[in-house]
């Protein structure tokens, strides 16, 4: 699934390559990480990248005796992770521009943007959260497989729409190119995206029946995936509570103004408006708490390690 | 490969390539020849016009000439998005424009999108033509030091060069594994084509692994980083 060359010119051109640009500097600090910490799986980035061309070329049969080729940028996300997936999804473009006209360079940052981050980034993340919710590895897979390919077409359709609506003379609105090319992608990438589903499932579990200890030192399998599915689970069972407060807000008039007001009152002191009055401000209190905790939230996320201690080496880098 | 340019013909052009005798435009530095590729490739994007997609487009195709490249080679090179370009240019015709030519059905092919069709099609020829005038006149091992010193990320280029050398080579194991497959009769039916091909996929993953494994102990064994 590759926007063709041709179609996106000027100023989008232009945004999208530096878009482009920028997710492959970020992915190749990734790739650099990943080479200090393992030198020993640098020429396996470049087999990984050899690998994403190839897959993208593999024949999927498809309706009516025809048959297409899988994106591959998936499947690279979860086993190499999403930003190393990135980079050589940009990589394999790159190379399939300019030998075989496989998208183009005009479109290549666009094509970055869909294949790299729907399909690698949503494929990755797809499989993550499938086996966080105790899926099995090919079923996990092959959800990664479909998400990443879905999001690929959905990303695709929003920038080609954005890009020909914006054309001179077009025919349709933004949402007219965008329920047409929807509607185009349905009986064609529709099994596309089935047997890349089913492809990419097949492909991990058949890589894992044989040779387990390749996706364990990927950090594609981890060793304890029931603590974040369970994790995952106290977030869903916590969000019906998180509705109660909401409900209650407008009987509970708080600490304030129920108790420490009216002993104030009984005892001859009259409110006044204080000094600051942060309460016209709207509600800062509230956002410095929210503030606050986004605050540690990142920093224990980041120095997760030190509290729970080291993962593997292998995880550390190939599973960011 | 994909029924376009094949591991054969790549080992033909890269013969060609190194050979003693490089006529024209391929005694040219390899720094020059992608920097004007890219600048012809970005002018081309940045404005598209076609009357300079056009221009740009015979000026690949007289280095090209001025270089004795294999006429095949560059048909190949040049004609290798026909397909996709025609349907875009098809859908131009029909997705934009305000004045009406044909009419069939539902369907209304416009002037203004036969124009833009054109101009889609012009920028591709042009783009394909450079590339051809890039790489079938510079041996691809130029561009990667080329690439190194304009210092571009070590680990990206040198990506790059490995994934050039290694895909074809995965290629051909696939297909040596599907002719294999097809003949035990693992192309029967979608469903098992499905589990050929996820079974294949993961063979050659596997394969792929091991060699990067075996390249770095030899790269090592040669005293390499």
């Amino acid at each position: 699934m590759h926007i063709t060359e041709g179609i996106i010119t000027g100023v989008p051109a232009a945004a999208y390559t530096a878009a482009g640009l920028g997710l492959m500097a970020v992915g190749a600090g990734r790739m650099t990480r990943f080479v200090e910490g393992h030198p020993e799986h640098k020429p396996l980035l470049s087999m990984g990248g050899a690998f994403i061309f190839f897959v993208s070329l593999v024949p999927i049969p498809a309706f009516t005796g025809t048959c297409s080729h899988p994106c591959g940028s998936p499947l690279a996300g979860i086993l190499l992770g999403p930003w190393i997936g990135i980079a050589l999804t940009g990589l394999s473009l790159l190379l399939q521009a300019a030998f075989f006209a496989h998208g183009g360079f005009s479109t290549w940052g666009a094509n970055i943007v869909t294949l790299g981050v729907g399909g690698a980034f949503f494929g990755w993340l797809a499989y993550r959260i499938g086996r966080s919710l105790g899926l099995s590895i090919r079923a996990a897979a092959a959800a990664g497989g479909l998400v990443g390919d879905v999001a690929t077409y959905a990303i695709a359709g929003l920038s080609l729409s954005t890009v020909l609506s914006n054309s001179p003379n077009p025919q349709y609105s933004w949402s007219g190119y965008l329920t047409a090319i929807y509607t185009a992608y349905l009986p064609t990438q529709g099994p596309i995206a089935i047997g890349e589903m089913v492809v990419t499932g097949l492909a991990i579990h058949y890589i894992h029946q044989r040779r387990p200890e390749v996706l364990e030192s990927l950090g594609v399998i981890r060793a304890r995936p029931k603590i974040a599915g369970a994790a995952a689970l106290l977030l869903l069972a916590a969000l019906p509570l998180a509705l109660v407060p909401l409900k209650a807000h407008a009987a509970f008039l708080g600490m304030d103004e129920a108790v420490n007001e009216k002993l104030a009152e009984n005892a001859g002191a009259a409110p006044r408006v204080p000094y600051l009055d942060t309460e016209s401000w709207g509600d800062l209190w509230n956002f410095l708490l929210l503030g606050a905790g986004a605050a540690c939230g990142f920093i224990i996320g980041r120095r997760w390690h030190l509290l729970f201690g080291e993962k593997s080496p292998g995880k550390k880098s190939a599973d960011p | 490969m994909s029924g376009k340019l094949s591991l054969r013909d790549y080992l033909e052009i890269e013969t060609r390539l190194f050979s003693n005798t490089r006529p024209g435009w391929r005694r040219a530095c390899a720094g020059l020849k992608m920097a004007l590729a890219a600048g012809a490739i970005a002018a081309n994007v940045l404005v598209a016009d076609l009357a300079l997609s056009l221009i740009l487009c015979g000026a690949a195709c007289a280095i090209l000439i001025h270089s004795q490249v294999s006429l095949r080679h560059a048909l190949i090179f040049i004609l290798a998005p026909a397909w996709a370009t025609l349907i875009v240019m098809a859908g131009f015709s029909i997705g934009f424009g305000i004045t009406p030519l044909v009419s069939i059905g539902p369907v209304t092919v416009y002037r203004e999108g036969i124009m833009e069709g054109l101009g889609a099609g012009a920028r591709v020829a042009c783009d394909m033509s450079w590339m051809a005038a890039l790489f079938l006149t510079t041996p691809f091992t130029e561009q990667i030091q080329t690439l190194h010193r304009i210092r571009i990320p070590a680990v990206l280029v040198d990506t790059l060069a490995f994934m050039y050398r290694y895909v074809f080579l995965l290629w051909d194991e696939f297909d040596r594994q599907m002719t294999a497959a097809k003949a035990r009769g693992g192309w029967a039916g979608p469903a098992r084509k499905m589990d050929t091909i996820g079974r294949i996929v993961a063979q050659i993953f596997l394969q792929a692994y091991d060699r990067a494994c075996r390249i770095n102990f030899s790269m090592r064994a040669r005293g390499g980083a």
